[in-house]
């Protein structure tokens, strides 16, 4: 393709076709004669349009003197293997398993059981915690039970004399231990 | 299925892809034997680096596999692969900014304990041409990489690949004008900035004749 414009063509069009890369432009450059001026299509561009058409044609050939990178042949293989080895690796985790896709591991396989294990645990402690609250109230109750039979009258008595002398009657006449107490109950009041 | 044009063939590949079946792996295959050369040059233009422009690449179409439900029938195939690579090589110049490092195999101009990289050329060249030419090269290829992504990005799509302005414009995200303007104006800037070799003509004379 002849890098310089045809008779007619516009320079807008002209350039916008060099944007798109002429790799022969040299060559063609050099069998036109590449004289700035010289072969300006038609004739109808301006000197201004003509300096900016050599100066496009030199950087579009820097621009083809840049290397170019050769793809691959096994390039599908290799994107097939790496597909297959991801999918692998988000289905099942895998010998090739790694940390960034452990959510999507715990997503797909985990989630279920670690749902089931979490209601269980709390259904258990549920009725762990139950027990150990009926233990509680029942020994509270017990306690509560034993204090009121150990009950006995403070030391405020023994600034009653009266109690004090019903004691010491109480001595004399031998009497029990139970009407010991209750002689002292009211004096405790 | 009515908007996609019979004659759209990557797109038909990329809907068996997209559905996921037996052929899907098929259909993989083919695209990227279709697209591998495009894809690796604009990636090698835009790095430059040969190698990290291949391991880049088998990225490009492994996110091109797990981006397929993504794919709406009515894009085109072209745009919705060199805007996966575009994001992909960004990412990779961000990184490169983040974490520069140097590497053994890039040409070091000023020193010349380390050689230029090799340049395939089926002329029998001198080493001093080899040399001149590895500079010129390099000094091209600090031009580009000096230019705004945009720009780069519209240039070397533009010039290296078959893609419409079009298309090129639906990769960028800007409008057909707007991609010739950030063409024009990317050009500009690379004439500026590389005056010294255009002017040296040396682009008028044919060394291989």
């Amino acid at each position: 393709m002849n890098p310089r414009p045809k008779p007619g063509e516009e320079p807008a069009a002209w350039r916008e076709s060099v944007w798109k890369g002429r790799r022969d432009s040299k060559k063609s450059a050099a069998s036109t004669g590449a004289s700035t001026g010289a072969s300006s299509g038609d004739g109808t561009w301006t000197p201004g349009q003509q300096a900016e058409m050599e100066a496009e044609l030199a950087l579009d050939y820097l621009l083809g003197m840049l290397p170019t990178a050769i793809a691959p042949t096994n390039l599908a293989t290799r994107v097939l293997n790496e597909v297959a080895r991801e999918d692998r690796s988000q289905r099942w985790g895998g010998p090739s398993w790694v940390p960034g896709q452990a959510w999507q591991w715990a997503r797909r396989i985990g989630l279920r059981p670690v749902g089931i294990a979490f209601a269980l645990s709390l259904a258990v402690g549920g009725v762990l915690s139950q027990r150990s609250l009926e233990k509680r109230l029942l020994m509270a109750r017990e306690v509560a039970e034993v204090t009121e039979v150990t009950a006995v009258a403070g030391v405020d008595i023994l600034r009653n004399f009266d109690a004090i002398s019903a004691l010491g009657a109480d001595a004399r006449m031998h009497p029990s231990d139970v009407d010991l107490m209750a002689a002292m109950v009211p004096l405790a009041q | 299925m009515s908007s996609l044009p019979e004659t759209d063939e990557d797109a038909q590949w990329m809907l068996r892809v997209k559905r996921g079946g037996s052929d899907a792996p098929e259909a993989l295959a083919r695209l990227v034997e279709r697209w591998k050369q495009p894809v690796i040059h604009f990636l090698f233009r835009s790095l430059p680096d040969a190698e990290e422009a291949e391991d880049l690449a088998l990225i490009v179409f492994t996110q091109l596999w797990k981006s397929a439900a993504r794919y709406q029938i009515s894009a085109r195939f072209s745009t919705f692969l060199f805007t996966i690579a575009r994001n992909l090589c960004l990412n990779e110049l961000r990184r490169r900014a983040r974490h520069p490092a140097v590497s053994l195999d890039e040409p070091h101009g000023d020193d010349e304990a380390h050689p230029f990289r090799q340049i395939e050329d089926a002329r029998q060249v001198s080493a001093d041409e080899l040399l001149q030419r590895g500079e010129l090269v390099s000094k091209i290829n600090e031009a580009l990489a000096a230019l705004p992504e945009k720009q780069r990005t519209a240039i070397i799509l533009c010039r290296d690949t078959d893609l419409s302005y079009d298309e090129i414009a639906e990769i960028l995200g800007t409008s057909i004008p707007a991609t010739k303007s950030l063409i024009h104006r990317g050009r500009e800037v690379l004439r500026t900035r590389l005056k010294p070799y255009l002017k040296t003509g040396d682009w008028n004379s044919s060394p291989s004749e």
